[in-house]
């Protein structure tokens, strides 16, 4: 039988034990998963026409993002000073990560998920292609004009969204999962470059910055390239 | 600063999901559509908008968006009596915020900002102010219990007319 609705429990149970998880468990992991979870429900929400509690969930995603990039920076960057450097900041993001998830906002955002009624299908259909068009306005603009991290990054996110809409949907995703998954190496690499950056890095990295620029240069050329060549194979709806 | 005390619209009767998860009614929310209207009309625009995780505050919520210039915060502080929990989120550096919830809590904050007693801690106190569902009550001042004026307290009635 078609299901006509799509509750969020699935997520809304991901999201309580990925907080668990970051107290109790693999905090690493909790933390992304949290982030995770954020993403999904917010994708729901946009599925199901709320624009309330989305603010909500940027909020609670870049609560996680803050200590995530860390994460991912020190898990990419081998370099001593630069991941030493990475741990200390780690810390005390952490302190204020954990400062902020302790906050009534969070009690807030479990308990109005609780209660929401399920999407209509019919509703989040029309949301998708949405979700759908936006990839492509970003894919129009990547072709007519020379790479661009910035731009490459907007459709890294703009897949995702799409991509989280079409599981909600139970729709085909793996391929846009694919090439959503490339897109993230390349900002993987550009987020230890955000850190390289910083005015308050450790001294002595500057040729280490060089070659992280370099790279990420190139990185986003193969990217692009290969976007190009994997867009026809995702599975469009709209013309 | 301009604060709003927002009691939210009409609701269904507690079903399966209990009193937490009453949705507004048809007509609630064709009502209080026309009460944002009437705020448009009278200008009235938020920078913030705080809201109690209850269904019918999320939902009456919703309906206050077309009047927001900025950001929706959810907070469990409006489901319960007023507390400092709530002044958290009167930030000084906004012009307009408004609070979406339930009485009998509205009133007793809105007493609370007014007058700087808490009217919760007397049981059996009757409400000084009675807000219907729907209603609106307007305060200005400095984010401190005490520091406010009670500008208008508009019911739904009155806001759906002044368009």
């Amino acid at each position: 039988m078609t299901r006509t609705t799509i509750p969020a429990r699935r997520w809304l149970d991901h999201l309580r034990e990925s907080f668990v998880e970051t107290w109790e468990g693999d905090e690493v992991e909790g933390v992304h998963q949290v982030r995770v979870a954020a993403g999904r429900l917010s994708i729901w929400l946009r599925l199901g026409g709320y624009r309330v509690l989305r603010d909500d969930l940027r909020w609670l995603r870049g609560t996680a993002s803050e200590v995530r990039d860390i994460d991912v920076a020190i898990s990419l960057d081998a370099s001593t000073p630069m991941r030493d450097w990475l741990r200390e900041e780690r810390e005390r993001r952490r302190v204020e990560l954990e400062r902020r998830w302790r906050s009534p906002r969070i009690a807030g955002i479990l308990e109005a998920f609780e209660l929401l009624p399920p999407l209509d299908v019919d509703l989040a259909r029309r949301e998708l292609k949405s979700l759908e068009r936006k990839v492509k306005k970003i894919d129009k603009s990547l072709r007519k004009s020379p790479v661009s991290l910035d731009r490459m990054h907007d459709l890294r996110r703009a897949l995702r969204r799409w991509r989280y809409a079409l599981e909600w949907l139970d729709e085909p995703a793996r391929r846009v999962k694919k090439v959503q998954d490339s897109l993230g190496d390349l900002n993987d690499m550009r987020l230890v470059l955000t850190f390289l950056d910083l005015p308050h890095r450790p001294v002595g990295l500057d040729g280490h910055r060089n070659s992280v620029r370099n790279g990420l240069e190139r990185r986003g050329q193969e990217a692009r390239r290969n976007w190009l060549d994997e867009r026809d194979k995702l599975p469009w709806t709209t013309s | 600063m301009q604060l709003y005390l927002i009691r939210h619209a009409a609701a269904a009767d507690a079903g399966e999901r209990g009193d937490a998860g009453r949705p507004l009614t048809p007509r609630g929310r064709s009502s209080f559509r026309r009460v944002v209207d009437g705020l448009r009309a009278l200008d009235v625009r938020f920078d913030l908008v705080v809201h109690s995780p209850l269904l019918r505050a999320v939902q009456t919520a919703d309906l206050c968006l077309p009047l927001l210039a900025g950001q929706t915060e959810v907070s469990t502080a409006l489901a319960e009596p007023p507390s400092e929990a709530l002044l958290e989120h009167l930030d000084s550096e906004l012009d307009s915020i408004a609070f979406v919830g339930h009485e009998p809590y509205l009133s007793q904050l809105c007493a609370w900002l007014v007058t700087g007693w808490q009217v919760h801690d007397a049981p059996g106190r009757p409400g000084a102010i009675e807000m219907k569902k729907g209603a609106v009550a307007w305060l200005e001042g400095e984010a401190t219990p005490g520091a406010f004026v009670l500008r208008g307290l508009y019911g739904p009635r009155v806001l759906k007319h002044v368009t």
